[in-house]
Formats: C-alpha cells, structure tokens, sequence
C-alpha cells in the first residue's frame, strides 16, 4: 500500500518539477524574447528621421538640400493581385518584373524594400494604382539646385555598411556628423487595427535635424569660375584644370572649382578618381609663382631690396648642375623688380643664396608648405616635404624657383594671399556660420595663422608683382585700367624620377585690385597642347575671370 | 437584510454608472485616438508641401534657371563694358558747383 502512495506522491513531485523547469524556462531563459514579441503587438516604434541640412552660399542661396522622396516597401502576405503588383510597379518604377517577383516570393518576407529614394511623381503614380501589399516610407534624398555647381567642394551622401545615409568627401564628408543630425523615435501602445491607445504608455524621443551650413562662397563667382575655366580648358586644350578664388583678409573661399567634374546626384556613374578635390588633395611644383613669395621672404630678412642689381650674364652653376633662365636669354645688370618680370631662375637662385639655407628652410615651412592648411574639407592632403638635412644646394637653388617642392594649389593660394593682407596668412574656410536646429547661430571667426612678413614688405612686393604683370610675358591679356599684382608660372611635371619636356603645369597666381584687394585667385592647367607657357594659357584665363569678378563686385577701371 | 438590500442596490446602480462611464471615456479615447493620427498625417502632409515649395522656389531660382529664362528672353551677354571712373567724368554730374 506504502509504495501506492510515494509512487503517486513522487509522480506528483515529478509532474511539480517539469512544471517549474517549464515556468524557468519561459519566464528566466525566455522571458525577453517573449516579453519583446509581445511588445510588438501591443506597441509601434516609429522612426522619427532627422532631417540632413543644408548648405547654403553667401547670398542663403542652397547648393543642397532635401527633396521629397520614399522608400517603396511590399508586404508579400497583403498582395492580392500578383500579376497587377509586379506589371504596375515594374512599369513605374522601370524594375523587371522577373527581378520584383523573386523579392516578393521569397519565403518567410513579410516585408521587401523594393526601392530606395524614388521620387515624389513615381510615388504619386503608385499610390493612384491603389494596390494592396505595398507601402511607403518617407525617406529624403539630397537636391542640388544648381546641378553639378560646386561637386568638387561639396562632396556626396551615399550609403554606409548600414544601409544609413553618409557624406562622402569635401563639406558633406568633414561636417557628416553635424549635417545628418539625429533621429529620434516614438514608442506607443496601439489597438488590433494599430490605432494609437492614448491612455496607454508612449515614450517619444524627439529627433534632432541637421546644421545648416552657410558658407563664404559666392555663388555668381563660383558660376563665373565654372564657365570660365572649362572654355578655357576647352580653348587651351589642357588634361585638367582648377581655379580657387579665396578672400585674402578673412581666408573665406568665394569660389572652387576642377574640371573635370562630376554630380553628385549622379556620383555612381562617374570615375571614383573624380571625386577627390585637386585643388586640396592633388599636388604640383609652383614653378614661378612661388618666386615672388621668396623674394619677400629675402626683402624681408634684408638681404635684398627691390632695386637690388644683379648681373644676369648667363647660366649659374650650382654643383655640377647649369641653372639657365626659361628662355635661355641674359639681360646683364637688372634689379630684383627685373628679376621678377623676366622671371629670371638665375636671379631666383641669387636670392636665395642671399637668404641663406636656414633662412629658406624655415620660410618654406612657415609659409605652410608640408603641412595641412586645416580647411574644412574632408580630403586635404599635403605633399611631404624634405627634413631639413635632406635639403642639398641643388634642391634649395630649384626651389626658388619652385621647381622639386610640392604643393597644393590652396596651399599656394593662402601664401599668396599674404602678400594681399599685409603679410598675414589666414586660415582657408569654406564655412562661415553654422545655423544649428535650435535656431542658434555659431560664426566662425577667420584665423590668422601667422605673418610671414611686413606690411612694408608686402606693400614692395605688390608693387613688384603689379610690375610683373604690366611688363611681364602675360602684360597682352590684361585688363585695361586694373591694378593687377601676378605671376605666371609653368612648371615641368616629374615622370619618372625626371622632367618630361613637353608636359607641364600652367599656372597663374595674383590679387586684385591690388590696392585693396578683394580676391586673390590662381588658376592651374594641367598640360595644355595650344602653349605650354602659363603667361600663354593660365595668364589669359586668370585675366578672363578677374575681368567678369571686376563686374560683378562693382569694381571700376580706373 | 434590509439594510443589505438598501446597499446593494445604489451600489450596483453606482457601480453600473461607473462601468458604463468608463466605457464611454474608453470608446472617446479611441475617436482622439483616431483624430490625433489624422492631425499627425495633416502634419506630415503639410510638411511635404512646404519641402515641395522649399525646393521649387530654389529650382527656379537657381543660377541655371536664370540664365534659360534670360536667354529665352532675349539677353544676351554683353560682349564689351565700359566702366566710368568718378574722376573720369568730363563733366560735372550731379554736382553743385
């Protein structure tokens, strides 16, 4: 009888373990997962997305911003006319049909995003079809008002591993963070039909939208650029070409430009070479526009003055190289002025022996060569420069004439631009305010970065420059009645460990009106077939903008 | 049980009272329910619009725009500009004495 009851009393503790083993099990092993699925009938989480911002030129002009667009999804389970679905969406959204009907027969798919970003007429048009099974989601896409003004400078936003929206290169690469903002959300009980319940709990998590960016550039001047230098790239037969414009007192960029370009609304059918900004990441030799930068490093250190003579009879020898001038023409006793207007690479080498190669050295460095000029683009890079005992009498005797130095073109650009404000260089910028989603507004002041020389200084190698541009190579394509401060230059371009010949580097570099100078500008080509000589080429592409930025900015012929 | 009996009903009065108030507060919720998801998707319409326009103002004004409409106007770019310079003028204009 005794073995009656323990085998019921053991069978009823047996049935009272599996029944707490089960209970551990769903509520202790199980218990998120259940209490997540059940959550998910009772309550919707919505994505409130923030909104990117948008950047905007000196006249609050947009150079991009959002458009209205959606993300096409289909819920397999709700289709009910397959047939119709795949032909109707097919034809509006030009996706073949066999592709649409493998996404939405896949099994277990209660929901296919069939496509990203469609437009606001192709979503109007489906959601006239008034089918079942598909669905829309808001999803904005970038707009460029101005088309493919700018690519360069501003960058484009594509996809991250994610699938999320991300600014690649130029403004949308360094201020991603800034621009995308970030999303919020709203968490809310719903009824069976999936009606909000107000009595029940919701939690919202406001999302916070993008800065909008406000910049320096001037969007006529960038317009002027564009046109400007791709005729003349046309005109001149040359590979590639850039001209960046920048306000010599406050570092702000009025205008960027490279072609060729790319849009960015566009980006995928384009070479990924193209996306990259030349005038920050690519690097070339000065040639003779860094001549007048160092023959105010020797005015300012007192070695020289601008009426200095120097006796150009022929080729100087520096080692066991000849340094002959580009022409191979001597003009005997001439001063420093001289030297600069016939562009002489004998008198360049004078100078800077002169100076002295500590003294060199260092005004290679503090004139920012080597080093970032922290604007704010995604790709800036700078060329390496040689350690100070790498530096041999040749290289030294080249670089005065900017030859085997490397730099960017903006970096050439804010040295020059010292010359134009009193011998401080000035940070470049492209931003010049930041319109922030609570409505505040944060100014970025210019920076200075240092003075390279005095005001005194500068005011002697103005005028030197204005010289050079009324008497030099280029003096044909001048605008009449200007005060133009300039220099050509036309470097060889390195192939190889040696310069090739026939191929080289156009460029011009001044500021204007010299007196006062609103803009200093340099234009580059690279390897132009119509003359390889920037006073030929970049000089009347330079003199071309400046006439159309002279109009512009109100400013009169005198 | 008298007493029960005066009890139980008002009670059951009171308590019918509550359920059928509870009810009806619970059946309005739902209407709110449904009103605030209509001003939400008011909202959203609205705001669409108002993108909509943002991006059409900016597309008409744009540079590109401009030019065509100028064009198509009949302006052409000037192929010469003269500039006067205030010491240039040969005459007095606009001036007292």
């Amino acid at each position: 009888m005794m073995w009656r009851i323990w085998s019921v009393f053991s069978f009823f503790i047996l049935c009272f373990i599996l029944i707490i083993g089960r209970l551990f099990y769903w509520q202790i092993i199980e218990g998120n997962k259940l209490k997540a699925e059940g959550a998910a009938q009772y309550t919707m989480k919505l994505e409130l997305p923030a909104e990117r911002g948008s950047i905007l030129t000196a006249d609050n002009s947009p150079l991009v911003m959002n458009k209205s667009a959606f993300l096409v999804y289909a819920e397999p389970k709700n289709i009910t006319n397959t047939p119709t679905f795949l032909r109707t969406v097919s034809q509006i959204l030009t996706i073949p049909e066999a592709t649409l009907s493998a996404m939405i027969s896949e099994p277990n798919r209660v929901w296919v995003p069939i496509a990203h970003k469609v437009n606001m007429d192709k979503t109007i048009l489906l959601q006239q079809a008034s089918m079942s099974g598909i669905g829309f989601a808001k999803e904005p896409k970038r707009y460029y008002p101005e088309a493919s003004m700018a690519a360069n400078l501003l960058g484009f936003v594509g996809l991250d591993q994610n699938g999320s929206d991300k600014g690649y290169f130029g403004l949308e690469g360094f201020y991603n963070r800034e621009l995308q903002g970030k999303s919020g959300s709203i968490t809310i009980e719903k009824d069976v039909s999936g009606t909000p319940i107000l009595i029940g709990d919701s939690v919202r998590v406001e999302p916070e939208n993008g800065s909008s960016f406000h910049l320096w550039l001037d969007r006529t001047i960038q317009n002027i650029v564009e046109t400007k230098l791709k005729q003349g790239i046309e005109k001149y037969g040359a590979k590639e070409g850039s001209v960046v414009v920048m306000d010599p007192k406050t570092g702000g960029i009025l205008a960027m430009a490279s072609y060729p370009s790319y849009d960015p609304a566009n980006y995928k059918a384009y070479d990924k070479e193209l996306y990259k900004n030349p005038i920050v990441a690519s690097s070339y030799e000065p040639g003779s526009t860094f001549k007048a930068l160092v023959l105010a490093a020797a005015i300012d250190a007192g070695v020289i003055k601008a009426n200095t003579m120097f006796d150009e009879t022929g080729p100087v020898q520096v080692g066991e190289y000849a340094i002959k001038t580009w022409n191979d023409q001597y003009h005997g006793q001439i001063t420093m002025k001289q030297v600069l207007e016939h562009s002489s690479n004998v008198g360049m080498v004078f100078a800077e022996k002169k100076l002295g190669e500590e003294k060199f050295i260092k005004f290679i460095k503090d004139v920012g060569f080597g080093t970032l000029t922290n604007i704010d683009l995604e790709d800036e890079a700078s060329p390496e420069l040689r350690t100070d005992r790498d530096w041999k009498e040749i290289d030294l005797a080249t670089a005065s004439f900017g030859q085997g130095i490397a730099v960017t073109p903006l970096q050439m650009v804010r040295a020059t631009g010292a010359i134009a404000n009193d011998g401080w260089m000035m940070e470049p910028h492209m931003v010049r305010s930041i319109m922030h989603a609570d409505g505040k507004t944060t100014e970025i002041q210019p920076k200075k970065v240092r003075q390279l020389f005095s005001k005194a200084t500068a005011g002697v190698v103005t005028e030197m420059m204005i010289a050079a541009v009324d008497n030099g190579e280029a003096k044909w394509a001048k605008p009449k009645g200007y005060r133009i401060a300039g220099k050509t230059g036309t470097a060889q371009i390195p192939v190889a460990g040696h310069y090739d010949n026939t191929k080289t580097i156009a460029s011009f570099v001044g500021f204007a009106p010299a007196d006062n100078p609103r803009f200093v500008m340099l234009v580059t080509l690279r390897e132009p077939s119509s003359s390889q000589w920037g006073s030929e080429t970049a000089a009347p592409l330079f003199f071309n903008i400046a006439k159309d930025i002279f109009l512009y900015l109100g400013i009169p012929a005198q | 049980m008298n007493t029960i009996k005066r009890l139980l009903i008002p009670g059951t009065i009171v308590f019918v009272l509550l359920l059928t108030a509870q009810i009806v507060y619970s059946c309005q919720l739902v209407t709110d329910g449904k009103a605030l998801n209509r001003i939400d998707q008011h909202i959203d319409q609205l705001r669409q619009e108002v993108s909509l326009k943002e991006e059409k103002v900016a597309s008409a004004s744009s540079l590109m725009t401009i030019r065509e409409k100028s064009v198509a106007m009949g302006f052409t770019e000037s192929p010469k500009v003269m500039t006067m310079n205030q010491d240039s003028f040969v005459v007095a204009l606009g001036q007292t004495r």
